[in-house]
C-alpha cells in the first residue's frame, strides 16, 4: 500500500525532486532506521508542532547519514525523543492554529447541546426550556474541557500518551460530572421557547459543519510528512471515515433525539 | 594526546567554527563534515551533535542547502556558505585566534611552573 520513495539516480538532479503518489508514510524516509526510533522521533515532533516538511527533511538527513557511516541510529543519534528537541529548537516553530476547524466544532458541540435541550423540554411538553443551573454548569464543563483540548493541546496530549488510564479516569469523571450538574441542580434560571432553542440549535450545529467542512476541504488539517523535494500529495475526496468525523456532531445529534424521542414514547 | 577524548565541553565550543572553516572549502555534506571534522583531530563528532548545529547555521542565513542524489545510496544535504556564512567564518576564525592566544599564555605559563616544579 506504501509506494517506496523512488531514489535519486546518479547524474540526474531532478530525480531527488520527484514526488510520490502516497505520502502518508513516514518509515519510507528511513527505510535503515529502526521504526521504533523514528516513530518516537516523529510522535515527539509532531506533539512539539514541527511541520511536517520539516519532519520529513529530519527524518532524511537521520536515513542518509546512518546508511553512509554505517552506524546505528542510536550510536550517530541518541535518544529519538532528545534529538527531536534538540532539532526542533534549531528552528522556532510556526503556531498557524487552525481557527476555522477549532470554531466549527466548538460550534458544532454548542449547536449538538442546544438541540438535544431544545428538544428534550418540547417532549417534556410545556414548550418551554427550563434553563437551570445544571445547564449551565454543564456547558461550562464543556467549554473548560474544549479550551484544554485545543488550547493547550501540547501538554494535554502528553498527558493522554503517558497516562492513558488516568485519562479514561478523569473522562469518566468529566461526564459523571456533567450528569449529576443536570440530575441535582436543577434550579431555573430562566425559560426560553423549546422551539427557538431547537433552531438556534441547528442553525449553529450547521454552521458548525459548514466550517469543519471548509477547513477539511481547504486541507488546513493535512500537513503530511513530506521528504525533501516531494510535493504536496494530490488532495484525496473525503472517504467515509473522513465523512463520518465531519458529521460527528450532526450523527451525534440526530442519534440522541432518536433515543429521548424513544424514551418518551415507551415511558 | 588521544584525540577522541577531548572534553565534550570544548568541543561544543570549538564545532561552529570549525564547521564554517571546513566549508569555506566548498559545499559538503553531513557524514563527509564529521569526517573532515575527525582527520583534523577533533575526534568523532555524532550526527546528533552535528546536524542541529548546522541547522542554526542555516537558520542565521550562514549556509544554503541542496538535496543532492547520493552515490547509488541515500541523497545528501549539501551545505554551501552564503556570503554572511563566509564573512562569519572569517569572523569568527579571528575571534578564536584570540581567544586561544588569551587561553595559550595561561596554559603556557601554567605548563612552565607545573614543569619547573617537577
Amino acid at each position: 500500500m506504501n509506494s517506496i520513495a523512488k531514489r535519486p539516480t546518479e547524474g540526474d538532479p531532478r530525480a531527488v525532486t520527484e514526488t510520490h503518489s502516497r505520502t502518508t508514510d513516514h518509515l519510507r524516509l528511513a527505510p535503515s532506521v529502526e521504526p521504533a526510533w523514528v516513530e518516537d522521533f516523529v510522535l515527539e515532533q509532531r506533539l512539539l508542532g514541527v511541520p511536517g516538511d520539516r519532519i520529513g527533511d529530519a527524518l532524511a538527513l537521520v536515513q542518509s547519514h546512518v546508511a553512509e557511516s554505517g552506524e546505528s541510529v542510536h550510536e550517530a543519534f541518541g535518544d529519538p525523543v532528545a534529538y527531536a528537541r534538540e532539532a526542533a529548537s534549531t528552528r522556532r516553530v510556526d503556531d498557524d492554529r487552525d481557527l476555522s476547524w477549532i470554531l466549527g466544532s466548538g460550534l458544532g458541540l454548542a449547536g449538538m447541546l442546544l438541540t438535544l435541550f431544545g428538544v428534550q423540554a418540547w417532549i417534556d411538553g410545556d414548550g418551554r426550556l427550563a434553563l437551570t443551573v445544571g445547564h449551565l454548569v454543564a456547558l461550562g464543563l464543556v467549554v473548560v474541557a474544549f479550551a484544554l483540548l485545543h488550547l493547550a493541546s501540547e501538554p494535554f496530549l502528553r498527558f493522554v500518551l503517558r497516562r492513558p488510564w488516568s485519562t479514561l479516569g478523569l473522562f469518566v469523571l468529566h461526564f459523571a460530572a456533567m450528569v449529576a450538574a443536570f440530575v441535582f441542580l436543577r434550579t431555573p434560571v430562566a425559560h426560553v421557547p423549546a422551539g427557538a432553542t431547537v433552531a438556534v440549535g441547528v442553525t449553529t450545529l450547521a454552521l458548525g459543519t459548514l466550517l469543519e467542512w471548509r477547513s477539511r476541504t481547504a486541507g488546513q488539517l493535512e500537513d503530511p510528512i513530506l521528504g525533501p523535494g516531494e510535493g504536496r500529495p494530490a488532495r484525496r475526496r473525503l472517504d467515509w471515515f473522513g465523512g463520518l468525523t465531519l458529521l460527528m456532531f450532526p450523527v451525534l445529534t440526530v442519534a440522541m433525539v432518536g433515543f429521548s424521542l424513544l424514551v418518551a414514547r415507551l415511558s | 594526546m588521544n584525540t577522541e577524548q577531548w572534553p565534550s565541553e570544548w568541543l561544543r565550543g570549538v564545532l561552529g567554527v570549525c564547521v564554517l572553516r571546513i566549508l569555506l572549502d566548498g559545499p559538503s555534506y553531513g557524514y563527509a563534515i564529521t569526517q573532515r571534522l575527525a582527520e583534523a583531530g577533533l575526534g568523532t563528532v555524532k550526527g546528533g551533535t552535528l546536524y542541529p548545529l548546522l541547522g542554526r547555521l542555516e537558520e542565521a542565513g550562514h549556509v544554503e542547502v541542496d538535496w543532492r542524489p547520493g552515490e547509488g545510496g541515500p541523497g545528501r544535504k549539501f551545505y554551501a556558505l552564503t556570503e554572511q556564512g563566509r564573512a562569519e567564518a572569517g569572523e569568527q576564525s579571528a575571534r578564536w585566534v584570540d581567544f586561544t592566544t588569551t587561553t595559550r599564555s595561561l596554559t603556557d605559563e601554567a605548563l612552565a611552573q607545573t614543569t619547573g616544579r617537577n
